[in-house]
């Protein structure tokens, strides 16, 4: 029986949609002098290149954390951010590049993880050691994935859901697979966008090999 | 091992759990922009539990109000500057400020050594901001 869209939203799970499986998990830090950057390369021993995301933060108890591509406020600066990161993976490393702008030498303290491309079907060691903790827990929604696709030339995705779902988006070039940041629309510069819309999202792909599109049914 | 994309659910991966999601707007109004110099507005929104990450769509009245998945959209623009048109840009972004607000930000950017007037109307960012919570919280 085909899954009913409209009600698979309202469920914290639903065997219709499966929920997103963490592959790879790695936290650690990195020193950085004032106005300086470090690429941090970390072997994650996988046998395909994962899509990576993350959190980072500038103190070691995470009282605050910042998105992969976002940062501290830095106002006065012809930036926009204090710090930056940004995070991509080959088949043997995981790279993050994180630059400081401040006056200051900082610390960035990472946790990255990530998830199995949707053309890779092979074994994935497990990162779940909560064997004897609640797997699933009635508190929480489980973001439920519609659908997850690598696509080479500018795509529509249907999805049909009748609003703006969640989007998550990585872009493939020279060999490496990164986490997309930025939107450019109109300019043929830009690696890839993704339009979302209440029926599809519009994947363009123009500077970059392929792009990976995750859509989840949760708004 | 097994393989992740063959089940449902399994118990041996870490998932992703639901957690926040709201919509903000933050406008600029078209204005003078100083040689070399940016512009900045911004609003906070309570949104998130402490070191949630972000899923976001931005979208901007004078680009059709079409909503891209992204953490920083750059919006190209033309402005007027003594001599003629000029380029500039307008970026609308977000930054973590408190462990449950966020800063939501518009920014326009002068490149040119001389000031211009930014293209005439208010541009117009909406954020739809989704949060949720990783596996290390």
């Amino acid at each position: 029986m085909p899954a009913i869209l409209s009600n698979a939203s309202q469920f914290l799970l639903t065997t219709d949609f499966p929920l997103d499986k963490i592959i790879y998990m790695t936290t650690g830090s990195v020193d950085i002098p004032a106005t300086d950057f470090r690429d941090v390369a970390i072997p994650h021993g996988l046998t395909f290149t994962p899509l990576m995301d993350g959190t980072y933060s500038t103190d070691s108890e995470f009282n605050v954390s910042y998105d992969i591509g976002s940062g501290q406020p830095y106002p006065g600066s012809f930036g926009l951010f204090g710090q930056s990161t940004s995070i991509e993976a080959d088949s043997t490393n995981v790279y993050l590049h994180a630059t400081n702008f401040t006056s200051g030498a900082i610390t960035v303290y990472y946790r990255l993880f990530g998830f199995i491309p949707s053309n890779v079907n092979v074994d994935a060691p497990a990162t779940s050691a909560l064997a004897d903790l609640f797997q699933l827990n009635p508190r929480y929604n489980y973001a439920k994935l519609f659908s997850a696709e690598r696509v080479t030339s500018t795509t529509t995705i249907n999805h049909g859901l009748g609003y703006r779902p969640q989007v998550s988006m990585w872009h493939e070039l020279g060999g490496r697979t990164y986490k997309t940041l930025h939107a450019q629309p109109g300019t043929a510069s830009t690696n890839v966008l993704a339009r979302v819309t209440t029926s599809d999202v519009v994947v363009s792909v123009l500077s970059a090999d392929a792009a990976h599109v995750r859509i989840y049914l949760d708004e | 091992m097994s393989k992740p994309e063959s089940f449902i659910y399994t118990s041996d991966f870490a998932t992703l759990k639901g957690d926040d999601k709201g919509t903000i707007s933050v406008s600029m109004p078209a204005q003078i922009l100083e040689s070399l110099a940016q512009v900045s507005t911004f609003l906070d929104i309570t949104i998130g539990s402490q070191n949630a990450n972000s899923r976001i769509r931005i979208a901007n009245n004078k680009d059709g109000n079409n909503f891209y998945a992204c953490y920083v959209y750059n919006a190209d623009r033309i402005g007027n500057g003594a001599g003629g048109p000029l380029s500039y840009s307008v970026l609308a972004y977000t930054a973590r400020i408190s462990p449950t607000t966020l800063r939501v930000y518009v920014t326009a950017k002068n490149p040119n050594p001389e000031g211009i007037g930014m293209d005439p109307g208010t541009e117009t960012f909406t954020f739809e901001i989704s949060t949720y919570k990783s596996p290390f919280i």
